[in-house]
């Protein structure tokens, strides 16, 4: 059984009187223990792809399944299903590992697990260093790493990340694609999305978005790896 | 000594803040001439005074030492007055995170200097739209920056800061939020517009591959500045290449 | 890793975790959430001290009513001025069921004291009797009911100045005997001096001592005012379960003059005649507790973007819908029972200093109490009020959450996150403005009674029209740009004001409250004041000087005027000198005012105060005899029209008038009732006057000869003239002094507006500084980034402001017509002044004056925060 499928999705954007097909007939399937990358211009709908896999945004048409189950808006995130995005990013003012354990205790976890839980979560990110910073204090490579960190701990099945290496530096961008890898190889499902095809790197399976159609090898049984590329390091 | 072409000189220009008790030399003894029509890329560890040296050289800083000169005039001695309007006609000023007005067009973003200039509105958005057209935005300017992608709404931050046609262009990381083929376009944007308008460009850049693009590159690290490659081998502060590509420029746009 | 979930999430979130929420929240927005407080404690203490300035008159009376009547549970009264025989009182002791019975004469005096401080106030004249009915033996001092002696409460003696403000308990001279200390009293036209006997604090008095009395020995003041062996009253205290034998009893003893009613009646009357006025106050409360309760909304508002991004933030972390709820409304309620308690405080402070106040104007008619009493309800009403506003107000951005939108719909709306306010809403909000706007206008036409909810709709419309008026204004204000090429900054402003809607339209509706109420109130109040100025002006026009008791401003308390009256008539410049008949008739729970006259001596009075029916040939039907005419609100409580007949029942038994005319309440809230004086003498049983109306020869001059009937009236006799003009002015104080509140009202509701605004500016210009900081990039001056901000809060405030004034002009109209139709008062037709421009101008420049500072600081922002993102 999948972990997570998606079955004939579409979504269209409506502003005003016009209307905008962003996503037609969108199908995919993905296992657990599989790192799939989505690969679209900017504006293509890969973020809007993720976000209705992940349950935060509703689509139009369509199913989308999670473990066998039908996925409503919002539903398994948090069970489940962790996400990293852009956006909302923590307040100034507040720790991060509080930022992390905080949103634990709104689950009803004890205070010790919580905080024992974002610790854990930090450190399988590699930001240990950071749980003592703000919100506002990280760069950028650290704000997606607490941000997996923040998925991580709720304890998810499938991790769902958009554009992780948007805007990091180059330096910084292996590091990440290689904590996802690591991620998928414990049994994670890891889904991304990638601007540009050095954000590739490591996925089981790279899929192309381009004009609401998602094109490539669209079920696990044609895993076609792309090896992690080593990089110069200037 | 004065070049005729050189639009900014720099002369032991210190500059040490505290921070915590701690005493932190953010600009440490920088000589740097950038004559007209030059690019020159800085790269540097976070931390390393980039930012710093842009903002003296924006006037919104005071050295604590050295002399910075602009076009031959000493900066120390603007008043605050003075300094904001170097700030407005004669630098553009590009950074990492473009702050567009939110639910404003681009083409009135971009004019948003032309405006605060003096021009009128009507006069302020044709000058815009021109330039929004140069930076490949030329179907977008009623948009506003919600419906830009990162890409687009560092180019209408560009579009404005280039409005003015200002002599001197600084650039703080123009190309953290873009993908790497974009940024070579905007980086290659910025160079042309240098050789083409004689104006002199300051990018501050971590990627190489934007770097390479420049006439010039230095490195700042701990206050110090470090010519790394000098593709046109122009020596800093002397009148060659870099210069004449200036004058070129200038002859190009005078025919 | 993949360790299932071990405490899995649960339906509760723990109460540590709520608070470690809360204090979270508070780390980050400490100053938007005091600013919020701020809103909701301002909006508290004005509703809480409303209602219970309000409630004070009323209990306080009550308790003083009580004081007096003790256990007894019946009276027997006497509806004529002079009084009952003493001899009935032992004919009712003789009745079976009464256990004691005890006689009181009352009469309104006035006390003067060696300062030429004087206070008129209720003397009453007992014997031992009524001290041991209400408990007093062992406590009143012995000396207070001796021969020559007069006893003054606590509250009468600070009146006179002879005991410092607030020392009602505790002080020497209340113990000490206060035999050295004279004073004196004016009764019926005759001046007396007595030796005050006691100062009767609350430990003597109980909570008599609150209220403006005097005691005195039952024969002596018989004797005093001329009414030998006569009572106004015998309180009667029945043997348990004989109440209604000795009801019955009574009525049989009594017949015709004399009235059997509850010993308490007259709380009832007092709550009656309270009602108007009291309708009135508790209008314009609830005006300006609703108005209030908006201001809290607004404040918290403000945050309503920071809100909605957390909101955000913890969906996207997986937190479930149930847990965010629990955690805002947690907040809400920490915030607004801790907010509510302060407001209740400050509250409290304000209805003790600046609300406090017995009306004066009632003190003629009844014996008022001047305590402040906190009963449960205020309480309640002020504690529920601010903290189901507050939740409602936090829980608004959970509005984010209706499902089909996505759960990071802030960060992918337009603006700055969380402030986007789409086009559609927009629309829909003018939608409901306007059919709000509608219903409003439906309701001022056809029912003038449901005015309250006309208000609340126009308050609320007011609100919902902001948005729209906000985007007209910045329509506007393109347009002007478009044509004026040289507004450089204008352009700049306005593009700014785009990005932060939501917190933009906030302020901009707190503004729009603010306005709407200080106009509205203020206007209907002023509206009222100059009713009321112009019924003082009719009133006394009808004579050029009066003559009658000091302070007595209804003229309601009869003397015996012995040849005062033919020597005025003799003195030079006076025409004729009329005698003028008044007091007070109790009907259908009402204590009205008789306003009896000679033929043609109410004329101008009936003029201005007629609402319906021809005032001439009224005046001619009330010389006929016969006829009344009586305020509106008795005749349609008697479904009496003009020509109609009403039945009064006169200390001669009950009579059949028409009525001539309808009037306004003339400023006495239980209504008013003109009789001629033919009529008031033949039922009423007296022909003494209760003033003197003198008319002068063409040319007289008014102050000469009331110099000249002062000098007649010289100092022994009680009675004081007055000319016309200041006659007006002293009604014209007492009569608005009920309704003074109400302009404090709408002062406090304006001041706390203005704070709110402010306070919400700052916040606002502040956590722009990044952006700012990216204009001083770009090379705008400090100087150019504070014209900037100067024209943003200009047009933000203005398009608010402006939008509450227009319809605090309405909400004004819709005031004066519930005034006028349902309390009866009399209210000038409203007047549109300059007021509302001035406030609007006076609110702008007090916010931007206070604003100024911290927008100065935000302008010289360190260009390095634009790097900050």
């Amino acid at each position: 059984m999948s972990l997570l499928q998606l079955e004939h999705v579409s979504r269209t954007l409506r502003s005003g009187r016009r209307e905008h097909p962003l996503l037609c007939d969108i199908c995919l399937s993905m296992d657990a223990g599989e790192l799939v990358a989505i690969w679209g211009k900017r504006g293509s709908g890969r973020s809007t792809l993720l976000r209705i896999a992940a349950g935060i945004e509703p689509h139009d048409a369509g199913t989308v399944r999670f473990d066998g189950r039908e996925l409503p808006c919002g539903a398994a995130l948090g069970d489940g299903i962790g996400w990293c995005g852009h956006g909302a990013r923590g307040a100034d003012g507040i720790r991060v590992s509080e930022e992390i354990a905080g949103a634990l205790l709104a689950r009803g976890l004890p205070k010790p697990v919580a905080q024992a839980r974002a610790a854990a979560a930090l450190e399988r990110a590699e930001v240990a260093h950071a749980a003592t910073l703000q919100c506002g204090e990280l760069d950028t490579a650290e704000t997606v790493r607490v941000s997996i960190a923040r998925a991580l701990s709720t304890q998810p099945r499938l991790l769902v990340v958009d554009d992780p290496t948007a805007g990091v530096d180059l330096l910084e961008r292996d590091g990440i694609l290689i904590l996802l890898r690591s991620l998928a190889d414990e049994g994670i499902g890891v889904l991304s999305s990638a601007g540009e095809s050095t954000a590739l790197s490591g996925a089981d399976r790279a899929l192309s978005l381009s004009e609401g159609r998602l094109r490539g090898s669209l079920s696990p049984e044609l895993a076609d790896v792309v090896p992690l590329r080593r990089r110069a390091v200037m | 000594m004065l070049s005729v072409h050189s639009v900014l000189e720099l002369e032991g220009v210190v500059k040490h803040y505290r921070e915590a008790g701690e005493e932190i030399r953010a600009v440490d003894g920088i000589d740097l001439t950038v004559a007209a029509g030059q690019m020159v890329a800085l790269h540097g560890p976070s931390g390393s005074g980039k930012t710093t040296l842009l903002l003296l050289i924006a006037a919104l800083l005071r050295a604590d030492r050295g002399t910075l000169r602009f076009k031959g005039r000493d900066l120390s001695t603007l008043s605050p007055d003075e300094s904001s309007s170097h700030l407005l006609r004669d630098v553009g000023f590009i950074y990492q995170s473009p702050q567009l007005m939110a639910r404003v067009s681009a083409v009135e973003n971009a004019a948003v200097k032309l405006m605060m200039a003096g021009l009128g509105m009507r006069e302020a958005k044709a000058r815009a739209s021109d330039w929004l057209a140069r930076v490949g935005m030329g179907e977008r300017v009623n948009r506003v920056p919600e419906r830009l992608s990162g890409g687009e709404r560092q180019r209408v931050a560009i579009a404005r800061a280039l409005a003015g046609d200002p002599p001197l262009i600084l650039a703080d990381e123009p190309t953290a939020n873009l993908d790497s083929v974009k940024s070579v376009e905007i980086v290659e944007l910025l160079g042309s517009i240098a050789h083409e308008r004689g104006a002199a460009v300051l990018l501050v850049t971590h990627d190489p591959a934007a770097a390479a693009v420049a006439d010039r590159q230095l490195t700042l690290r701990d206050g110090k500045l470090t010519e790394e490659i000098d593709r046109r081998q122009t020596p800093i502060g002397e009148r060659g290449g870099a210069a004449g590509a200036g004058m070129e420029g200038a002859g190009v746009e005078g025919t | 890793m993949r360790a299932p979930d071990a405490p899995r999430a649960k339906a509760l979130v723990r109460p540590y975790a709520l608070v470690w929420f809360y204090r979270r929240w508070l780390r980050i927005h400490a100053a938007q959430e005091l600013l919020a407080g701020l809103g909701v404690a301002i909006a508290v203490a004005l509703v809480f001290a409303t209602i219970v300035a309000a409630g004070s008159i009323a209990g306080s009376a009550g308790e003083v009513v009580h004081a007096v009547i003790g256990p007894a549970d019946l009276q027997l009264h006497s509806m004529s001025p002079s009084g009952m025989p003493e001899a009935m009182l032992h004919r009712v002791e003789a009745l079976p069921g009464v256990q004691q019975a005890a006689p009181l004469l009352q009469q309104t005096a006035t006390l003067t004291a060696a300062r030429g401080r004087s206070v008129t106030v209720d003397l009453a004249g007992a014997d031992t009797s009524l001290v041991i009915m209400d408990g007093l033996a062992h406590t009143l001092p012995r000396a207070t009911l001796t021969a020559g002696g007069i006893g003054l409460s606590a509250t009468t003696a600070q009146s006179l100045g002879m005991l410092p403000e607030g020392a009602l308990s505790g002080h020497p001279a209340l113990s000490a005997p206060a035999g050295a200390r004279h004073v004196s009293l004016q009764l019926r036209g005759e001046a007396r001096r007595l030796r005050v006997s006691a100062l009767l604090g609350p430990e003597t008095f109980g909570a008599l001592s609150r209220a403006t009395v005097a005691v005195m020995p039952l024969g002596e003041l018989q004797s005093l005012a001329g009414m030998r062996g006569r009572l106004s009253r015998i309180l009667v205290q029945s043997r348990p379960g004989r109440a209604a034998a000795v009801r019955s009893e009574l009525t049989r003893l009594a017949g015709g003059e004399i009235e059997v009613a509850a010993a308490n009646q007259d709380v009832g009357l007092l709550t009656q005649a309270l009602r108007p006025s009291g309708q009135a106050s508790a209008f314009f409360a609830a005006i300006s507790a609703l108005l209030g309760l908006l201001l809290a909304v607004g404040a918290l508002l403000l945050t309503a973007p920071e809100r909605r991004r957390v909101i955000a933030e913890l969906r996207l972390m997986g937190t479930k819908r149930s847990a965010i709820v629990q955690m805002f409304a947690f907040q809400g309620l920490a915030l607004g029972i801790a907010a509510s308690l302060i407001g209740m405080l400050a509250g409290y402070g304000l209805s003790l200093g600046l609300l406090h106040q017995a009306p004066r104007y009632l003190t003629e008619a009844f014996t008022l109490g001047t305590g402040t009493i906190v009963s449960s309800r205020p309480v309640l009403i002020a504690l529920l009020g601010g903290v189901l506003s507050t939740c409602l107000a936090s829980a608004i951005p959970l509005i984010d959450m209706r499902s089909g939108n996505a759960l990071d719909g802030v960060y992918r709306g337009e603006g700055v996150p969380g402030n986007g306010l789409g086009a559609p809403a927009q629309r829909a909000f003018a939608a409901i403005a306007a059919v709000l706007l509608a219903a409003a206008s439906a309701l001022f036409a056809t029912a003038p009674s449901l005015a309250l909810i006309a208000c609340a709709m126009l308050a609320l419309a007011t609100v919902l029209a902001v948005p729209l008026a906000l985007s007209g204004v910045m329509r506007a204000g393109r347009a002007l740009a478009e044509r004026r090429q040289r507004l450089t900054v204008l352009p700049v402003a306005l593009s700014s004001l785009r990005a932060t809607t939501l917190r933009s339209l906030a302020l901009a509706a707190t503004g729009a409250v603010a306005l709407f109420g200080s106009v509205a109130l203020g206007g209907a109040r002023s509206d009222l004041m100059h009713g009321i100025a112009g019924f003082a002006h009719s009133y006394s026009a009808d004579a050029a000087v009066w003559v009658g008791s000091p302070g007595d401003n209804q003229a309601v308390v009869p003397f015996r005027p012995g040849d005062i009256a033919r020597r005025i008539a003799a003195l030079p410049g006076v025409a004729a000198v009329q005698a003028f008949q008044g007091g007070f008739l109790e009907m259908d729970g009402r204590r009205v005012w008789v306003i009896a006259r000679p033929p043609g001596a109410a004329r101008h009075v009936l003029a201005s105060q007629t609402s319906a029916g021809d005032p001439q040939l009224a005046t001619r039907r009330l010389a006929r005899g016969g006829w009344v005419a009586i305020s509106r609100q008795i005749a349609d409580e008697r479904h009496v029209s003009i020509g109609g007949v009403i039945r009064l029942t006169t200390p001669s038994g009950t009579r059949p008038f028409r009525v001539a005319a309808l009037t306004t309440n003339l400023a006495w809230s239980p209504g008013a009732l003109f009789i001629a004086s033919a009529d008031y003498a033949r039922l009423w049983h007296s022909s003494e006057p209760t003033a003197l109306g003198v008319r002068l020869r063409p040319g007289a001059g008014a102050e000469a000869v009331r110099a000249a009937i002062q000098r007649i009236l010289g100092a022994g006799s009680g009675l004081s003239a007055s000319t016309a003009a200041q006659r007006q002015a002293s009604i014209d104080s007492l009569a608005s002094e009920g309704l003074n509140q109400l302009g404090e009202i709408s002062t406090l509701l304006l001041l706390a507006a203005i704070l709110a605004m402010a306070a919400a500016l700052i916040s606002a210009i502040w956590q722009r500084r990044s952006s700012l900081a990216g204009l001083r990039l770009s090379g705008v001056s400090p100087v150019r980034l504070r014209r900037i901000l100067l024209v943003e809060s200009v047009l933000m405030l203005g398009a608010g402001c402006v939008t509450g004034a227009l319809a605090g002009v309405y909400g004004q109209a819709v005031i004066d017509r519930y005034l006028a139709h349902v309390t009866g008062f009399p209210v000038a037709s409203l007047a549109v002044s300059g007021r509302p421009l001035q406030i609007l101008a006076v609110v702008i420049a007090i916010v931007l004056a206070i604003a100024a500072l911290p927008a100065l600081a935000a302008s010289r922002v360190s260009p390095r925060l634009a790097f900050g993102e």
